[in-house]
């Protein structure tokens, strides 16, 4: 099912403009820039087999890539081979030089933040990432996770507690 | 509202709840204020490293328990094997009789007897001597230690 000539150009339009965003995303909940672009290549060919885009597609985008992002990290062999290359991917794929981001944070921060955020459970990434960094309401989390607005606002807090708490143990 | 605003409560704030009572605290309290700023802050700088993508080296630190797990392992699969290489005693290979032998020899030299002797086995006698003599010597020293 092809998308019309229209519907291409939108297409296009949202993949100049999102696939920086979804990658990220991607990379926040999976830790390993490989496992990221590849979930991301998966989110756009999904939004390319629509016949037109969806009504929302920066939600939709988000709400297929946390999904899917999701079923990489189930399946029992992702786990194996993310364990194994975990050092080389971490090292290999980090930007390499100073970025304004870098000078502001500082290294060992930043550091200590991306250990602690993926010791958090799974769920506690999701709600973290949608919550904070995509800006979405507790509800829009909720129904997106299957979760009750409560079960998000625990796992919001618990994420909060902990990522603050590795903050201060730098300053 | 009188009493100070918990973390949770700050932190629904700053995610857009809470009721109004506690808003108005949040208003009112210059410390809980302060948190409000602070927890805000933090949230900022939490979400800019979150964004700029994983630092050099932030590995967890589970990978240092995977070596050691794998160290183990690697122990364990060697001792395994080696009891496995081990044959059981019944069917030992043509070199298991020179270690029978070798310890009828040892037992034979160790409790060596007067008809031994009488045979001429002189290093049998020498063994014997000597196990004897240290005997001897150990006895006097229990003597001089316990007294008469």
């Amino acid at each position: 099912m092809k998308p019309s000539a229209s519907g291409q150009l939108h297409h296009d339009a949202l993949y100049r403009a999102q696939h920086g965003r979804v990658l990220a995303l991607c990379r926040l909940l999976l830790a390993d820039h490989h496992e990221a672009e590849e979930v991301c290549h998966e989110v756009f060919v999904k939004l390319f087999d629509q016949r037109a885009a969806p009504p929302a597609p920066e939600r939709w985008l988000t709400r297929v890539a946390v999904n899917a992002c999701r079923d990489r990290r189930r399946a029992g062999w992702w786990r194996r081979w993310r364990e194994r290359g975990e050092e080389f991917v971490e090292a290999e794929h980090a930007t390499p030089g100073p970025t304004p981001e870098e000078a502001a944070l500082g290294l060992e921060e930043r550091q200590r933040i991306w250990r602690v955020f993926h010791r958090l459970s799974a769920r506690q990434q999701e709600v973290f990432a949608l919550r904070q960094l995509e800006g979405w309401s507790t509800d829009e989390v909720a129904e997106t996770l299957g979760l009750s607005s409560g079960s998000v606002k625990r796992h919001l807090f618990r994420a909060t507690h902990q990522l603050r708490a590795a903050l201060r143990g730098t300053r | 509202m009188s009493r100070c605003l918990t973390e949770r409560t700050l932190m629904l704030l700053q995610a857009g709840e809470g009721r109004a009572e506690e808003r108005a605290h949040l208003r009112a309290c210059p410390r809980c204020a302060a948190r409000d700023r602070a927890l805000e802050d933090e949230l900022g700088v939490i979400a800019d490293a979150l964004r700029a993508g994983p630092a050099p080296g932030a590995a967890r630190p589970r990978l240092r328990w995977r070596a050691v797990g794998a160290l183990a392992a690697s122990v364990a699969l060697a001792v395994g094997a080696a009891w496995l290489w081990r044959a059981p005693p019944g069917a030992l290979p043509r070199g298991g009789g020179d270690v029978s032998a070798l310890v009828e020899d040892l037992a034979g030299t160790l409790f060596a007897t007067s008809e031994d002797t009488a045979a001429g086995d002189q290093s049998a006698v020498d063994v014997a001597d000597e196990a004897a003599a240290s005997f001897d010597e150990d006895d006097e020293l229990a003597l001089l230690f316990e007294g008469p």
